[in-house]
């Protein structure tokens, strides 16, 4: 629609003190921030204005939040000194699964970390299975190639779909490894019943991985899901995706 | 409440952000005691969801403990900074949710054979519950919506502009509009930049 390209940069200012910019104006607009001090200047005192849009909405707290918070903040500054004053998170624990399902459950998304951090503490030595040759990089690089993606907590997932090359893949970007005795495992999910699943994530410490994804065609599926599934993967997904890629975008 | 305009209550909060910053944990505590009902009822209403309240709650507070340094005073009252860190980390989680949200409920059509209970749903509950506000009231009617569905429903101004069938040019002028004349009511906040437009 109009002005997608910048007519006024300061005319964003109140949308941004607002938190009412999208991810791409946002971006843009504290680019213009940084070099514009009356723009500085504004953002402080409308963000002082925001805060009388929440008052008469308070709410107490539940008594566990307060003692979450303080427990959180001693937790910390116990660590602080440095790693290894704290031993290493409970080691006969690898990845508490219930525990992240149950948070992905509630919508949450605090899992992801968790297997993050319990994959950096597990997966050295595991056993790195690099793809040949890379016939994922034909896909990728088609100068036909659509692509649709998708980012969580930090790990971008593409999947690339190449009509000449009639051949999907998948390009993702710092996924943390998926922790000892547990795969990642791709699926097509489409209109009809059962995923389909498309693999298992190659084991990688390189910060991209690419895989082809056999078989996989808009066409007949429109959404893409990762699970964690028990090594060598399941028939069908037993854990909550831990990211969707919708291919209908 | 009298929001963060009483004197008292304003200089008990900045002591304990001061202490804070100084690594106090007791002064932390206090700053959670003073400051946690208004921070969480904010978070509640952006996200209508008490356990992602909650999460989202302790992310603000741990980010507070390790950044209360890191508070200006020119920048605003430490109250105002506070409610700018959890607003932005409530909008956030709202606008991740949302854009997940619909391929989340695709899955779950396509994946399991019961109908999916529509809890994306409870999202666009809108506008509920505007009790009279104080300077809010001397807004007119159509600025003060904009400024309830940008600031709490957490909408961008392109859905501001959508949800209300205006053009996006006409729901950043009332957007900026209301908000500097909220400014205004408010009395002598910052010392009033130059207000264009």
């Amino acid at each position: 629609m109009e002005d997608r390209n910048g007519v006024d940069p300061h005319e964003d200012v109140a949308a941004y003190a607002l938190d009412a910019l999208a991810d791409g104006d946002r971006v843009r607009f504290e680019a213009h921030l940084e070099s514009c001090v009356s723009c500085q200047d504004e953002v402080s005192d409308l963000q002082a204005a925001t805060t009388e849009l929440s008052a008469g909405l308070e709410v107490e707290p539940p008594p566990e939040l307060r003692a979450r918070v303080l427990a959180a903040v001693a937790e910390e500054e116990q660590t602080r000194p440095g790693p290894g004053s704290r031993t290493e998170p409970e080691a006969d624990a690898p990845l508490d699964l219930s525990r992240a399902r149950e948070a992905r459950g509630r919508r949450g998304r605090a899992w992801w970390p968790v297997a993050a951090a319990a994959a950096a503490v597990l997966a050295v030595g595991g056993t790195f299975l690099f793809w040949p040759e890379d016939p994922a990089a034909q896909v990728i690089e088609a100068s036909d190639a659509q692509v649709f993606s998708t980012s969580v907590d930090g790990a971008t997932i593409e999947v690339f779909w190449s009509g000449s090359e009639n051949e999907a893949a998948m390009r993702a970007t710092d996924l943390p490894q998926a922790p000892e005795g547990r795969d990642m495992q791709v699926w097509a999910i489409g209109e009809d019943g059962a995923p389909r699943s498309l693999g298992l994530v190659p084991r990688s410490d390189d910060e991209q991985i690419a895989m082809v994804l056999g078989g996989l065609s808009p066409a007949d599926a429109d959404l893409v899901g990762i699970t964690l599934e028990p090594e060598g993967g399941s028939q069908q997904p037993t854990t909550e995706p831990m990211a969707l890629i919708d291919l209908d975008a | 409440m009298a929001g963060d305009g009483d004197g008292a209550e304003l200089a008990q909060i900045r002591d304990a952000l001061l202490g804070s910053a100084a690594g106090d944990q007791e002064a932390f505590s206090r700053l959670y005691d003073l400051t946690s009902p208004r921070v969480y009822g904010l978070i509640v209403r952006v996200l209508r969801d008490r356990d992602q309240a909650q999460e989202v709650a302790q992310e603000v507070y741990l980010h507070v403990w390790r950044e209360a340094a890191t508070y200006r005073a020119d920048k605003g009252t430490p109250l105002s900074w506070l409610l700018t860190i959890a607003h932005r980390r409530a909008v956030d989680r709202v606008r991740a949710e949302s854009a997940r949200s619909a391929r989340d409920v695709r899955y779950e059509h396509r994946t399991r054979e019961r109908p999916f209970d529509s809890t994306a749903d409870t999202a666009q509950a809108r506008l509920q519950g505007s009790a009279v506000r104080s300077a809010l009231t001397r807004l007119s009617d159509a600025q003060r919506e904009v400024l309830e569905l940008a600031y709490l429903e957490g909408q961008t101004h392109r859905e501001v502009s959508e949800a209300l069938g205006i053009p996006l040019g006409t729901a950043k002028t009332r957007i900026r509009d209301g908000l500097q004349r909220l400014r205004r009511e408010m009395g002598g906040e910052g010392s009033g930049g130059p207000e264009r437009g």
